[in-house]
């Protein structure tokens, strides 16, 4: 038998801003793809979902990078990212395609609320006037929506992939060394962002068709998550990769399979109340959705960091309480809130309905 | 080499925007780790290796002290360490024996932690070195990640990746990394393995028997050589964690 006597605690280097990078901008280019029926195939009844992953689209894209500079040590130095370009590095092709795809979310959202912008024109106060700045002339534009659309949609696969890639890469990490991290991070970033967008419908007044329609897909993705999680549990426990590597190291600790059952509890409750007839039910289990979103990014990587590459047992992390963890935690989400509210206020999320309609038919 | 990188990035390019599902996932998570950038400074024609003898370890972590002082680490954070394992016989449990394992970086001969660096920061010398360019570094941590041994961390001082670099400047200007010339039991032995005569040559050669790298399946061929290391510490430790005995796993 072997005991450690003397080894040192090694502190992990990917601080929970990663897990707040992820999760933004997981949500942030898995909303494109849900405000894409209604603007690409014309299905004006999907425009209210169109509408709010839009909201969720947008005020994502600017939190996920914040956080993202946050989690370099050196944050002053991003600009190195474009000083020494490295096409070798997934995470240099990830600085590169980033900034490109936060300008296309303010391109694509500007366009989608610009027939409102052009209408509120004349109004008085500060609607009208930021309706003249953002309006930026009177010249029609819908016909850029669907290519910009596009766009956009590419570019966040760009980034769903380098994410993905940037992780399942690490060979040195059990948790992380597998193909079915990028498509497992893909969906659970699915669920959160329909989870989102369910509350904001809920909290924008949306009929309840859309509300029906993402309580639908919450139900979906999240069956989805957990036939992924078995599927998961199927290569570990027949193939000789690194997910039989992480069984085999994780099956005994009691921490790891308490998260286990954290998950596969919150997957079951949003799959079985999402479609609730009780709307408590449902918003409970949309936050239940974007729980797992959050969840699972915490697990892989603060969780994932906490166990040892040689070292037997399992590293302790406990959240600091500055920047560095709660406080910081607490920022961002913070940040995404106050965003939320400017954005809404100052913008035509309320009149770009009819608007929308109007110029689609 | 320039062009082959740029060329490399277009057809990366390429592939992501023509679309991503078309090309094999395979082919591009390769290219993203197994391309090793080209070499650069230090000393031409050597290739610099140690030698951890464990036979001649008592745990005296002098090294440990050498190297703070040498390379004027944070109080707390060690580029070196040696690890103590307390190993009991299963069969007769009053037979217990002591191993002493010396960490440090492998510098290795195909370094995991410089082809993620999004800003090649982390380079590889001509003499096989590994060192970091902490005025380029940005701390994003990858390299942390990959590397395989925990061998780097971010230093609390500079804000950046931080690990052994064999004393490099102690080599270039003739003299022995700190931690081995400090050693009191002379386990720490480093040369240069181009050269047949040197020390650690010839006693590569006659333990060839014996001698054994730390997680050799991790493929990164590691240029830190163990003479006397049992094959139950080649990879993961299979142990009771006595630090952290809440989240211990179970013992074999």
């Amino acid at each position: 038998m072997i005991t450690e006597i003397l080894t040192p605690n090694i502190e992990i280097s990917w601080l929970p801003w990663a897990v707040a990078y992820f999760f933004f901008i997981g949500l942030s280019i898995t909303a494109v793809i849900l405000t894409l029926p209604g603007i690409l195939f014309g299905q004006k009844h999907l425009l209210g979902v169109t509408r709010v992953a839009m909201f969720i689209m947008l005020i994502c894209a600017i939190v996920g990078p914040v956080a993202l500079l946050a989690d370099l040590h050196q944050p002053a130095r991003f600009w190195h990212f474009y000083a020494h370009i490295t096409p070798w590095s997934w995470m240099s092709i990830g600085a590169i395609f980033l900034p490109l795809y936060v300008v296309a979310t303010f391109l694509y959202s500007w366009l989608f609320l610009r027939p409102a912008l052009l209408e509120n024109k004349a109004k008085r106060g500060i609607a009208g006037s930021i309706s003249r700045i953002l309006g930026m002339g009177s010249w029609q534009g819908q016909y850029l929506l669907k290519p910009v659309a596009i766009i956009t949609l590419i570019l966040a696969m760009i980034i769903a992939l380098y994410t993905g890639s940037e992780v399942a890469i690490v060979a040195s990490r059990v948790l992380w060394n597998s193909y079915l991290i990028p498509v497992i991070f893909f969906i659970t970033a699915l669920l959160g962002a329909s989870s989102a967008s369910f509350i904001i419908a809920y909290l924008m007044g949306e009929d309840s068709f859309t509300l029906n329609r993402l309580s639908q897909y919450n139900r979906w993705i999240s069956v989805t998550f957990l036939v992924f999680l078995l599927i998961w549990f199927i290569l570990a426990a027949t193939t000789s990769g690194t997910e039989a590597n992480a069984l085999t190291q994780l099956k005994d600790s009691v921490q790891w399979q308490l998260n286990l059952v954290v998950l596969i509890i919150l997957s079951l409750f949003t799959a079985v109340f999402s479609t609730s007839a009780a709307l408590k039910l449902n918003l409970l289990a949309t936050m239940s959705g974007i729980g797992i979103s959050w969840f699972f990014r915490w697990l892989i990587f603060i969780d994932g960091q906490a166990i040892p590459k040689y070292g037997a047992g399992f590293y302790r992390y406990e959240l600091p309480m500055g920047a560095e963890g709660l406080l910081g935690m607490v920022g961002v989400f913070g940040l995404w809130l106050f965003l939320a509210i400017i954005v809404y206020e100052l913008l035509p999320w309320k009149s770009i309905m009819n608007s929308q309609v109007q110029v689609q038919s | 080499m320039m062009d082959k990188s740029k060329r490399q990035f277009l057809n990366r390019v390429a592939a992501l925007s023509v679309g991503s599902s078309l090309v094999p996932y395979s082919s591009i998570a390769q290219a993203g780790i197994n391309d090793q950038p080209p070499r650069k400074n230090g000393m031409p024609g050597k290739r610099w290796a140690m030698i951890m003898d464990l036979r001649k370890c008592i745990g005296c972590q002098a090294c440990k002290v050498a190297c703070s002082i040498e390379n004027q680490l944070p109080i707390g954070q060690f580029r070196t360490r040696v690890d103590q394992y307390e190993v009991q016989d299963n069969a007769n449990p009053n037979n217990i024996a002591s191993l002493m394992l010396p960490r440090i970086c492998n510098h290795c001969e195909s370094p995991a932690c410089i082809p993620v660096c999004p800003v090649q920061a982390t380079y590889q010398q001509n003499d096989g070195i590994v060192v970091i360019d902490n005025n380029r570094c940005v701390g994003c941590g990858y390299c942390i990640q990959a590397c395989p041994y925990d061998a780097r961390f971010i230093n609390k001082s500079t804000n950046t990746a931080d690990k052994c670099t064999f004393c490099t400047h102690r080599l270039e200007a003739g003299l022995l990394p700190a931690c081995v010339e400090t050693c009191v039991g002379g386990a720490r032995i480093i040369g240069d393995l181009k050269d047949p005569d040197s020390h650690i040559s010839q006693l590569l050669k006659q333990h060839k028997d014996d001698i054994k790298v730390l997680k050799p399946e991790s493929r990164t061929h590691p240029h830190v050589f163990y003479i006397g290391l049992d094959n139950a510490f080649k990879n993961r430790v299979k142990g009771q964690s006595a630090i952290w005995q809440a989240t211990q796993e179970s013992t074999s």
